[in-house]
């Protein structure tokens, strides 16, 4: 094996060199695969955070409780298009984003929680 | 422009993903994997017709692979005009060796652009047109790629639809992983070969 290194370090060097980067970064993704499998097998971290690009429907989707209890959290207004994400609601509503998502979040917590009981 | 993009897929729907993957397709900086997942979220959601969502990203990365190829091949006919003027005969002898790998090796090579190593695949549609690979031979390998690249990413968000960060992040680390693995495998073996006939037995 220190034969054949010492071979191809000699006469291959850089085919050598970037093999073994390429080695490198499989190993790199390889176990960033690992560490996010790991990471997301966490319950707490299953469901996605709501964020302003979201449609009420994939909110519920996502977080598993009834789209009817999401729109009625978010109150929806009459008038929005087909799919209104949650930017538009807020915008609709006059209400900053982030201040909607909050509650919104705080919504979900408390639904699961009364599913999960 | 990436969260821009992201904000206006519930609003603009398919048109927007067809322009995303088109755009992608021609090497502007666009999330066209991120808009896929986040599309194929939206069919989980019930928010976007399944069909519809395939379609519209396969069209549009078809169309933008045949714009690239055929601007590669304008390219060419006016590069061709112009060298034999200006350059030796070293150009010719690159383009010709250039022809004879894209001969051998050019199925695959589109083939796997489109999708694995995605980020090549604006650059070998130009290559494929300016080396005047077969129009149709290019067409069929890059549809068979597109058509990988949309079911991937379509189907991976569908699937992780509660979660397209986890989608994302997963699909980043296999392509990194898969990329890695052939680039090593091709290496590795390059260099097996180069090996002394009694040193091969040994590793």
């Amino acid at each position: 094996m220190r034969q054949i290194i010492a071979h191809l370090w000699q006469f291959h060097r850089p085919t050598l060199l970037l093999f073994l980067s390429a080695l490198a970064v499989m190993v790199f993704f390889g176990l960033r695969f690992l560490w996010a499998v790991f990471y997301w097998s966490n319950p707490v971290h299953l469901h996605q955070p709501p964020a302003a690009w979201m449609t009420p429907r994939y909110v519920a989707h996502s977080w598993q409780v009834p789209p009817q209890q999401v729109a009625e959290a978010l109150q929806i207004p009459a008038g929005l298009p087909a799919r209104p994400t949650l930017q538009d609601i807020a915008k609709a509503r006059d209400l900053p984003v982030d201040v909607l998502l909050a509650q919104l979040q705080a919504t979900l917590n408390a639904l699961q929680g009364g599913l999960e009981n | 422009m990436s969260a821009w993009l992201l904000q206006s897929l519930a609003t603009w729907g398919l048109p927007l993903l067809f322009a995303t993957t088109f755009a992608s397709c021609l090497a502007l900086p666009v999330p066209a994997s991120l808009m896929m997942l986040a599309a194929g979220a939206f069919v989980a959601s019930g928010d976007l017709p399944a069909s519809g969502v395939c379609l519209a990203a396969l069209f549009g990365a078809i169309a933008g692979d045949q714009l690239g190829y055929w601007l590669g091949r304008l390219g060419q006919t006016q590069l061709h005009g112009r060298s034999g003027k200006s350059s030796g005969k070293n150009s010719g002898t690159a383009l010709r060796r250039a022809r004879a790998i894209l001969q051998k090796r050019g199925d695959m090579g589109v083939f796997f652009s489109r999708w694995l190593f995605s980020p090549l695949g604006p650059y070998v549609n130009i290559a494929a047109g300016a080396l005047a690979m077969a129009p149709l031979r290019f067409t069929l390998w890059a549809v068979l790629g597109e058509i990988v690249w949309v079911a991937a990413y379509v189907g991976l968000g569908m699937g992780f639809a509660s979660n397209i960060t986890l989608a994302a992040e997963l699909a980043q680390d296999t392509t990194g992983l898969l990329s890695a693995g052939i680039l090593a495998l091709g290496l590795g073996a390059w260099l097996y070969r180069r090996l002394p006939r009694m040193m091969r037995r040994v590793g």
